[in-house]
């Protein structure tokens, strides 16, 4: 396991805490967002809406809602358009990456 | 392993180490002058053998050891390492990948950072067995009140639970900032 892997789980691990004690300030379905890109992005490749859409975490929410998650959370930096191709492709925003 | 994997496992337990020198015991002395100081009731070190051996599983015991031995160095001296300090320093670094490799293997899920799941909760419990057997090990080691073995248990869960509420803290800052 590359360093960055081991730093995006404990960071993943983190986030349970958050979520269980109540300190998380992302919505759910933010969180989940974040999640379902976290762990599709640990192949290095940039996530699709698609793969995003058919993730099973976010199978019982809404498009509009998983697109309103993913504006906010490109508003607020948590994750950022795709290099490559801008539109349809994000990844973990650089700074947010702690690897 | 990797040398580095080693200098940073070390330099967070030192680090640890050396906040609950710095920061924790004067605290812990002014709140609870009557407990003796061979107990810290916030005892960070024991997150980091959970955390190290949660990622690095049985490498944890060779990343650590070193700094482990630096601190029983520190705390009693070149002259005090006997056999016995040294069952002791490898009993702090051993128990904790020991026991989350034993309870990964009776099913408790996400006590390894390769687990498909991240469990919190599972792993602050394990923390606790960690801490359990740990104080039972030294003791018999070394031989010590019942009251010692109550405060390790405190101290270790504290331990755990503050260093990875640090480590959220650090997270955010860094997040902030950027």
């Amino acid at each position: 396991m590359s360093y960055a892997t081991k730093l995006a789980r404990l960071r993943v691990l983190l986030h349970d805490m958050e979520k269980e004690l109540g300190l998380t300030t992302l919505s759910p379905v933010e969180r989940d967002l974040i999640y379902v890109i976290e762990e599709l992005h640990g192949s290095g490749r940039e996530v699709q809406t698609n793969q995003i859409l058919k993730h099973d975490l976010l199978s019982s929410v809404s498009r509009p809602t998983i697109f309103r998650a993913i504006s906010s959370l490109l508003e607020r930096g948590y994750i950022s358009r795709g290099e490559t191709l801008k539109k349809g492709f994000y990844t973990i925003a650089e700074e947010h990456q702690q690897g | 392993m990797p040398v580095k994997t080693i200098l940073l496992a070390s330099l967070a337990y030192l680090l640890s180490f050396a906040l609950v020198l710095v920061v924790v015991s004067p605290v812990q002395a002014k709140a609870f002058p009557h407990l003796q100081g061979e107990v810290s009731l916030m005892f960070l070190p024991h997150g980091v053998r959970v955390l190290a051996a949660w990622l690095l599983g049985w490498r944890s015991i060779l990343a650590l050891a070193p700094a482990a031995l630096i601190v029983q160095i520190y705390m009693i001296g070149l002259e005090g390492i006997t056999p016995a300090m040294l069952a002791l320093v490898m009993i702090g670094v051993t128990v904790a990948p020991v026991t989350l490799w034993a309870l990964g293997r009776a099913g408790v899920p996400g006590l390894s950072a390769d687990a498909p799941q991240v469990c919190w909760r599972c792993l602050m419990g394990a923390g606790l067995v960690v801490s359990v057997l740990n104080a039972l090990l030294s003791n018999l080691v070394r031989g010590a009140p019942f009251e010692h073995y109550v405060g390790y248990l405190i101290g270790d869960f504290f331990g755990l639970f503050f260093l990875m509420l640090l480590m959220l803290a650090a997270a955010r800052l860094v997040w902030k900032r950027a």
